[in-house]
């Protein structure tokens, strides 16, 4: 072999490797990725709670409405799988320039996404501070009950019958970025499943966590309920810093 | 002249017969400790919101929070994945554990603390959970699939069946504006407007008996490419 040969397969070669190395315009190799452990715990003793039972207090707002729109104020859990939510509490709405205050007695959306209900009672209205609650009576059956006042409505979904809550706490739903949450619940608790232990949110007020999901502010969420280091999350940007407001008045 | 051509070839050949030999030591598994890490990266692409939802607000500097992969894999009894392919940018940011559910966030922003993200901006979480526990009657992914599917079809939704890199039955739906129904109790729908959900893909890892779902607003194409590089 010539020495010419031998230069030109050996540029072959080279640009052969630079070939295989180059990034394209769409996909580039990096290197590898580090999972990172804040040392956080977000639970009781570090064992994961199953939570299907939430209660509290909800005070009856008047909140401002669009025109055709509405707006929720619920004790929630929801399953980690499926789209499937329950609550019950509050439901407020505009239609033709009326704004009606009913009973929550269920919120649901089942496996699909596309579709959720409200299964309200408007006349009489609630007023003043009424109990709520949403749970899941028998373990493995997927029967969600929600009370509202003394209104109650229950509800057995198609699937995920045996998942655990992934979020649970309160929420306010709406269609505008309102962060007032504290403002419109009281007495929050949850039973683990398990244990049967109750326990009570507002024993760790600073450990409340807003999350934004779908234009809902969950508050507050599995990650932090329990977290028993310092909180990393505050409660400015979805508390009220004056405490719970009264029922009535615009916001 | 034909001496140059000669040349020519032969190195043109040269250099297929290295982009083969290198390949084919990739294909072997020669550097599996680089492979075992290696990302690959999309071009993020977010979906708008259609109804009148929270818009994005301004990017915060990157945070974490939850517990690691590891930590969220030893409170759980199956094999807890995580995807090789993710948008530009992104990185782990979170994980949570639950009894027999993990939840993974990855994004290029903040998702915990202070001005955190959402799905709504982006975040790409996937979920993961046995098949027992997502459907207690699913013998295999193909029927968890069918029945999800069936389930999407009939409520109207433009659901899908796919058959991913990684060798997972998936079924999946793109992102879209759902219907809120208020019903009082004489069963009169007295209300009805509209809401925006992600995209969704259910993905089955038959070998571990694990149902995955990976959720964001994103294209769904993006979403088949990130749950099939699960491993």
């Amino acid at each position: 072999m010539d020495t010419k040969l031998s230069s030109i397969l050996g540029v072959g070669i080279i640009l052969g490797m630079l070939f295989l190395t180059m990034p394209t315009s769409s996909y580039a190799m990096f290197g590898g990725y580090h999972a990172f452990d804040t040392s956080l715990s977000n639970d009781p003793g570090g064992t994961p709670v199953d939570i299907r039972w939430v209660e509290g207090s909800v005070f009856t707002p008047s909140p401002t409405l669009d025109n055709n729109s509405h707006k929720d104020y619920m004790v929630y859990v929801t399953t980690p799988l499926d789209d499937f939510t329950a609550g019950s509490g509050v439901y407020l709405q505009k239609s033709n320039n009326v704004v009606s205050t009913c009973y929550l007695k269920l919120f649901y959306t089942d496996a699909a996404p596309n579709l959720n209900f409200h299964m309200v009672t408007c006349s009489p209205s609630p007023s003043g501070i009424i109990s709520v609650k949403i749970a899941q009576p028998t373990n493995g059956v997927n029967t969600w009950q929600g009370t509202s006042g003394g209104l109650s409505s229950s509800w057995t979904g198609t699937s995920a019958g045996g998942q655990q809550a992934l979020y649970y706490g309160a929420v306010v739903g709406s269609t505008t970025d309102n962060r007032n949450l504290y403002s419109w619940f009281a007495n929050l608790k949850v039973k683990d499943w398990t244990t049967g232990t109750l326990y009570d949110f507002s024993a760790s007020p600073g450990l409340f966590k807003c999350d934004f999901d779908f234009g809902y502010n969950y508050l507050p969420s599995s990650d932090n309920a329990f977290e028993t280091g310092p909180p990393t999350i505050t409660t400015d940007n979805c508390a009220d810093s004056a405490g719970f407001r009264p029922a009535g008045g615009e916001w | 002249m034909q001496s140059n051509r000669k040349t020519l070839v032969i190195g043109g050949i040269a250099a297929i017969a290295a982009v083969i030999f290198v390949a084919a030591i990739a294909a072997n598994g020669f550097n599996k400790g680089i492979e075992a890490n290696a990302m690959t990266y999309i071009p993020k692409h977010v979906l708008g919101l259609t109804t009148g939802d929270v818009p994005p607000s301004e990017d915060q500097s990157a945070s974490t929070c939850g517990e690691s992969v590891d930590s969220a894999q030893a409170k759980v009894s199956f094999k807890m994945l995580t995807p090789h392919v993710l948008p530009e940018g992104y990185s782990l940011k979170a994980a949570t554990a639950q009894p027999e559910a993990v939840q993974l966030f990855y994004f290029d922003g903040n998702v915990c603390g202070e001005g955190n993200k959402s799905l709504k901006d982006g975040v790409v979480k996937v979920i993961a959970a046995p098949l027992t526990s997502a459907d207690r009657d699913a013998k295999d992914g193909k029927e968890y699939v069918t029945k999800k599917y069936d389930t999407y079809v009939g409520s109207g939704m433009n659901a899908t069946v796919i058959s991913l890199k990684n060798g997972m039955q998936a079924v999946a739906y793109p992102a879209g504006v759902g219907t809120s129904k208020t019903i009082d109790e004489n069963n009169r729908v007295i209300m009805e407007d509209n809401y925006d959900y992600a995209a969704s893909i259910y993905a089955v890892d038959d070998t571990n008996h694990a149902v995955y779902r990976v959720q964001a607003f994103l294209p769904l194409e993006d979403l088949v490419s990130i749950a099939g590089s699960l491993q």
